[in-house]
């Protein structure tokens, strides 16, 4: 049995068999196919070949696999599994979880340490370090207001630290000094401080919520105006 | 004749077919039962050929029913980057070699031998193979075994280069490869 020199042919009569040919390419296959004992007694042995491998083929019970399927609902959600070799999670996966954990781990520090505070007033709450700290950091820009409640700089509170673990930490005399000084001077700050408006008497509460009251914090929500250059003529849309 | 040109002269069917197979797999998806039953009968049969063919003669039912009932119960992991059936062929074959690694060492597997051309299936569905075919089944049979699953595939389902070269693990090039020399040696068997 001789091979045909034309390959591209042989190598669609498969698909010949199978009718999987569009009509145009078959035309053209069929058409070499009459002309060609080489590719008509190869159709004919991959004819012969399909069918020997059909009739040794025994037949599939499909009534009982489909029995052995699973439920249409039973299927739980494929979890893509990889081995180790493999990346596990893309890198901002684990950015965002880094991050959520320390900031997770901050967040609770800083309210075991306010709650802390609350309950023992000889320990100083991480609030409060971080508050006097910033407080203290701040004075070291030239003050736009001139003294009153604005203290001076302590000489070694310029670095502000957050500890990760919340320990108490007994604070030293002139802070705690530092402190009491400003609770007496200042409500707000003490209000700030202290975080906890359930301690504030009423000339404290009256003067927080006037601060609150003249903060000018309001976050624009409105789109300002824009302007738009259309044909060279400059117009708004709000027609301003 | 380009590939591109070969391919194109190829679809009309194989698209028609991929997209009954993706209907039936959402119609099941959504509650249908019977689409499952739809689904096995498309390919239960192809899958019993590729595991004779591939020369396993114990359990086919069982090895067809463990493809179905894996590939079921993996669908959400079938992107529909190949057709249903070259996916089902993949899941098969995986299995066959899992099932021959532990067979080996258990006990020896039963190969078709040089003088065991006819099987057991064709006593028990009353088929008596000519000589032609038990000559035919016999060339098939000394191909090696790669050569054997490109060659089956190829001639007794018409997958395409590209869909045998997913299902084997392998390039759409070396299958054309495998498969042409396939021919070839039949052919020479055949001959003497």
């Amino acid at each position: 049995m001789s091979d045909c020199p034309n390959a591209d042919v042989r190598d669609l009569l498969p698909d010949l068999l199978h009718e999987r040919l569009d009509a145009r390419t078959r035309a053209r296959v069929v058409a070499h196919v009459d002309g060609c004992a080489d590719c008509r007694s190869e159709l004919e042995l991959l004819r012969s070949l399909r069918g020997s491998l059909d009739r040794e083929t025994p037949r599939v019970d499909v009534d009982r696999i489909v029995a052995a399927l699973p439920k249409p609902g039973a299927v739980r959600p494929m979890e893509r599994r990889r081995g180790w070799g493999g990346r596990v999670l893309s890198d901002w996966r684990i950015a965002a979880a880094v991050t959520f954990i320390v900031a997770g781990g901050t967040s609770l520090a800083v309210m075991r340490n306010a709650r802390d505070g609350g309950r023992d007033s000889a320990t100083t709450p991480a609030v409060g370090q971080v508050k006097s700290a910033a407080t203290e950091s701040t004075t070291n820009v030239p003050p736009l207001v001139p003294s009153g409640g604005v203290r001076s700089p302590a000489p070694n509170a310029t670095r502000a630290s957050v500890p990760v673990q919340p320990r108490p930490v007994k604070p030293s005399a002139p802070a705690v000094r530092d402190r009491e000084e400003m609770a007496s001077t200042d409500d707000q700050a003490s209000a700030l401080t202290n975080n906890r408006i359930g301690d504030l008497n009423e000339r404290q509460l009256k003067s927080l919520l006037d601060a609150i009251e003249h903060m000018d914090a309001t976050p624009i929500t409105e789109p300002e105006p824009v302007t738009l250059r259309v044909g060279g003529r400059t117009t708004s849309p709000t027609g301003l | 004749m380009s590939d591109a040109a070969r391919d194109g002269g190829q679809d009309t069917r194989r698209d028609a077919d991929e997209g009954l197979d993706s209907e039936l797999i959402a119609r099941w998806k959504s509650g249908d039962e019977r689409a499952a039953s739809a689904l096995v009968a498309r390919h239960a049969s192809a899958l019993a050929r590729f595991a004779v063919a591939s020369g396993e003669r114990n359990e086919v039912d069982e090895l067809v029913q463990d493809t179905f009932v894996r590939a079921f119960n993996s669908l959400d992991g079938f992107r529909g980057e190949s057709s249903f059936r070259t996916w089902l062929f993949t899941i098969e074959r995986r299995l066959l070699v899992d099932r021959r690694r532990s067979e080996k060492r258990r006990r020896d597997r039963v190969e078709i031998q040089e003088d065991d051309a006819s099987t057991e299936y064709d006593a028990l569905d009353g088929v008596v193979a000519t000589e032609t075919e038990r000559r035919m089944r016999k060339a098939v049979s000394r191909l090696s075994p790669t050569q054997k699953e490109v060659f089956t595939l190829r001639v007794a389902e018409g997958l395409s280069y590209k869909e045998i070269a997913a299902a084997v693990g392998t390039t759409e090039g070396a299958a054309r490869v495998h498969y042409h020399n396939a021919m070839r040696a039949v052919k020479e068997f055949l001959d003497e």
